[in-house]
């Protein structure tokens, strides 16, 4: 009954009404679209940095992550293979040989950490075979091929064929010097790493220093992004003696942001739905004021206090309700239209490239976001409603009856 | 007199009016401050990138920012030298001779930038001097190594012990030498902080077999507005292998994300803004409809349409800008205070600020034309509400509406 009534009320003045509905519905639609962009911003970069080089997980010698050195290395392979293969959901694993050192060209030099991988298995952890942008990977045949980023490439005046010379010590501190031919050039979302990062193949690097099988990191690949912190957790346990990182240990300021972005997107709506309030208030205590004869009539007649209390606050409610319903959808099918086809931002690409985020966006909200965003709702709706409630049960029927 | 019947209008429904304007001040208020802390922080990321690594512009051979060859270094003639010093808005020139090197002791080699610098002028220009954590500073003659904390931590060295460095000089030349280190500084940002070291730049010119030789020249000048003049005058005395590059250019990143992070803040108040003028136009639209039969009654007796829609006018803009001065006001000693006492950000976000080579700071300007913004867009607002009054108004019907 009251709550027909309440729905009623509202559509006596629709003009009002189809304002404030308009507002909140824009208000809603734009704090969550761009909310969305942020935590596609987030998710981007999380996503390139694990594509790129990090993997979900990472294992190193406890001592690697200080320093990176020759001798840090991760020691009993075959138990560490065994523990890493009995775990499952792991989708692929990649053993990297990684130094410091230097690469030089004719026309410059530049410090950089080189990486040996296996390219079959290295294929299968990150998407690097993806990001090169001038011929090809690494050549299963041919010695001492290297990949350098596009960057490392300008700043050393190289190309495609060129050579390039690394050095780097081996275990007895002993310099050595390896020609390497360019055989692929990459770009990634990150600068920083093209300019800084060489890859070439593990068994070319480990001949080269003398040394045996020396893996200093091992990054592993779930099958599913759920299970990283479950992984995580069993080989730490299994592996006492060496470090195990999931990607959001590796680079916590990468899981800070992401996660920021929620907050964000959580404070944006909340400062969205302050403004309305106003809105909203100013809106019902008009309804209010234009209706006192007909509520003094109500009271006087006998209406309980608490029912108009209540009629008022459903009105609220559903008025609210009405357009943050309608925000929702609007700004949820725009989320879903650019989820589906992506945003080009290349307009700001070196930018975004310094956060390390893709150009192509892709907007998103987790389904929990609506229900919080439903419940943030109701609850501005209910603290609008306070003054025009108030108002409306406080009338002196005898005088409000007389009115108008 | 209109002044004074709108005026007088406006408070006849006292609540109406209060949470109207103040709607329009809590957003004015949220729209200030943001601004406040998102050009503050600009500022300060430019001026503090700028003072720790390039300047506000720099002189260099031709070539040398792609590739950062010592071979594209430069000899600044005393001539030019004297020209520029009469150049007003500069207030400091900075010589560096940027190589690149090896360096190890014992069985542990790094490699980083090794710089050649002015004792006296990098201290003024970036105050290297007082970063000092150990041992003491270079001198002009001086033919020891400082090196930064991060790198001395890796090679396992303190003052007192000697290092070798091994590198290319000008022309393909080797650069080695055996020095002593001095020093150990501490670099704000984690990535320097790991890799540099700093000679003499007479010893550095020595050592790169480069006489007299520099590949940059730091300019500061007093005020970031005068950069494009002495960009030109730079320009006309220049020898013809030189160049002359702004901080725009050297850090295009940096441009980058304060394009995105500013068009991020401006869309956020614009929702903002568009949220706030439906309450107005709200609350217009209420003003003038309740009052039908009154503006029936007064264009009966003779007043002129254009009059009463005037006076509805002065009204829209009245309680907007009630609005605007009380935010404007209440938010001038917000951002004083802040502007005075920034913002120190928690450790997470300082490791996300450290990838920008920035201290987590969060300064606030105190630049006015901030509040100058808020005031148009408002008084923007007020003027699009007024177009209903004015629909309305002109449209009425006398009789039927003293009917109501």
């Amino acid at each position: 009954m009251l709550t027909q009534l309440a729905w009623k009320n509202i559509w006596r003045n629709k003009k009002r009404s189809v304002v404030i509905v308009l507002a909140i519905t824009l208000g809603l639609c734009g704090g969550l679209f761009s909310g969305a962009i942020m935590m596609g911003m987030g998710e981007s970069m999380v996503n390139s940095a694990i594509d790129r080089y990090l993997g979900h997980i990472e294992i190193h010698s406890k001592e690697f992550s200080k320093d990176i050195l020759i001798t840090h290395t991760i020691d009993n392979l075959q138990q560490v293979r065994k523990a890493i293969e009995s775990q499952d959901s792991i989708a692929a694993y990649s053993e990297r040989t990684v130094l410091e050192g230097m690469a030089q060209s004719a026309a410059s030099s530049f410090g950089v950490k080189i990486v040996g991988i296996d390219r079959t298995a290295e294929k299968k952890v990150t998407r690097l075979y993806e990001k090169v942008v001038k011929g090809g990977y690494l050549d299963i045949k041919r010695k001492n091929q290297i990949l350098i980023g596009q960057k490392l490439a300008n700043r050393l005046n190289l190309d495609l064929g060129k050579k390039i010379i690394l050095t780097y010590q081996n275990k007895a501190g002993e310099i050595i010097y390896l020609a390497c031919k360019i055989s692929g050039i990459f770009k990634t979302e990150s600068t920083v790493f093209d300019e800084s990062t060489v890859f070439l193949k593990k068994l070319d690097l480990q001949r080269s220093l003398q040394g045996g099988e020396l893996v200093h990191e091992i990054a592993i690949r779930a099958s599913s992004a759920k299970f990283v912190e479950h992984i995580e957790s069993n080989l730490q346990a299994q592996l006492p003696n060496l470090e195990v990182k999931s990607w959001k240990n590796l680079a916590p300021e990468l899981a800070f942001i992401a996660t920021s972005m929620e907050a964000f997107t959580y404070l944006f709506v909340a400062i969205i739905l302050f403004a309305l309030l106003f809105g909203i208030t100013n809106n019902m205590l008009m309804s209010v004021v234009e209706r006192i004869r007909e509520l003094g009539i109500l009271t006087a007649v006998g209406m309980q206090k608490t029912r108009i209390f209540s009629m008022i606050l459903l009105e609220t409610i559903f008025l609210s309700l009405t357009g943050g319903i309608i925000g929702m959808l609007l700004g949820g099918s725009l989320i879903e239209i650019f989820y589906i086809n992506g945003i080009d931002l290349s307009a700001f690409a070196s930018g975004l490239e310094s956060f390390g985020s893709g150009t192509m966006l892709y907007p998103f909200l987790p389904a929990s976001m609506y229900v919080g965003l439903t419940i943030m709702i109701l609850f501005a709706a209910n603290i609008a409603s306070l003054l025009p409630a108030w108002k409306a049960t406080h009338l002196l029927p005898a005088e409000a009856i007389r009115t108008y | 007199m209109y002044f004074k019947l709108a005026w007088k209008n406006i408070w006849r429904n006292k609540k109406r009016t209060v949470i109207v304007s103040a709607s329009i001040f809590f957003a004015v208020i949220l729209a200030c401050v943001m601004r406040s802390a998102q050009l503050g922080s600009y500022a300060y990321m430019i001026d503090s990138s700028a003072k720790m690594l390039t300047g506000y512009l720099q002189i260099q051979g031709k070539g040398f920012w792609e590739n950062r060859s010592l071979d594209k270094s430069m000899v600044v003639s005393e001539e030019l030298k004297d020209s520029l010093a009469q150049i007003e808005n500069i207030t400091s020139l900075t010589p560096r001779l940027e190589g690149f090197a090896l360096l190890s002791r014992d069985s542990i080699t790094k490699v980083g930038p090794v710089i050649g610098i002015d004792p006296t002028l990098e201290e003024n220009m970036t105050g290297l001097a007082d970063k000092l954590v150990k041992g003491q500073f270079l001198s002009d003659t001086s033919r020891g190594i400082i090196l930064a904390q991060g790198l001395a931590e890796r090679l396992r060295v303190e003052p007192g012990d000697s290092i070798i460095l091994y590198g290319s000089g000008f022309h393909g030349q080797t650069a080695a030498d055996i020095l002593k280190i001095i020093g150990i500084v501490k670099l704000p940002l984690p990535q320097m902080n790991k890799m540099m070291s700093f000679l003499a730049l007479k010893n550095a010119q020595y050592i790169y077999a480069a006489p007299d030789r520099i590949t940059s020249l730091s300019i500061m000048i007093d005020n970031i507005r005068h950069m494009d003049q002495v960009q030109n005058d730079v320009k006309n005395i220049i020898a013809g292998n030189q160049t002359i590059m702004t901080w725009k250019e050297m850090m295009p990143e940096l441009v980058q994300s304060i394009q995105m992070d500013n068009a991020s803040g401006l869309i956020m108040i614009f929702i903002l803004y568009i949220v706030i003028a439906f309450g107005v136009f709200g609350t217009i639209m209420m003003m003038t409809a309740e009052r039908e039969k009154e503006f029936g009654i007064l264009y009966s007796v003779g007043m002129k349409k254009h009059v009463m829609i005037m006076v509805s006018a002065i009204e829209s803009f009245m309680v907007s800008m009630l609005g605007v001065l009380t935010g404007v006001l209440a938010s001038i000693p917000v951002v004083i205070y802040m502007h005075n006492h920034p913002i120190h950000l928690g450790s997470e976000w300082a490791s996300v600020y450290e990838m920008f080579a920035i201290e987590p700071i969060m300064p606030f300007t105190t630049d006015p034309t901030i509040y100058f913004w808020q005031s148009i867009v408002v008084f923007g607002i007020a003027l699009i509400c007024a177009v209903y009054p004015l629909l309305f108004i002109g449209s009425l019907n006398p009789i039927k509406a003293m009917r109501k």
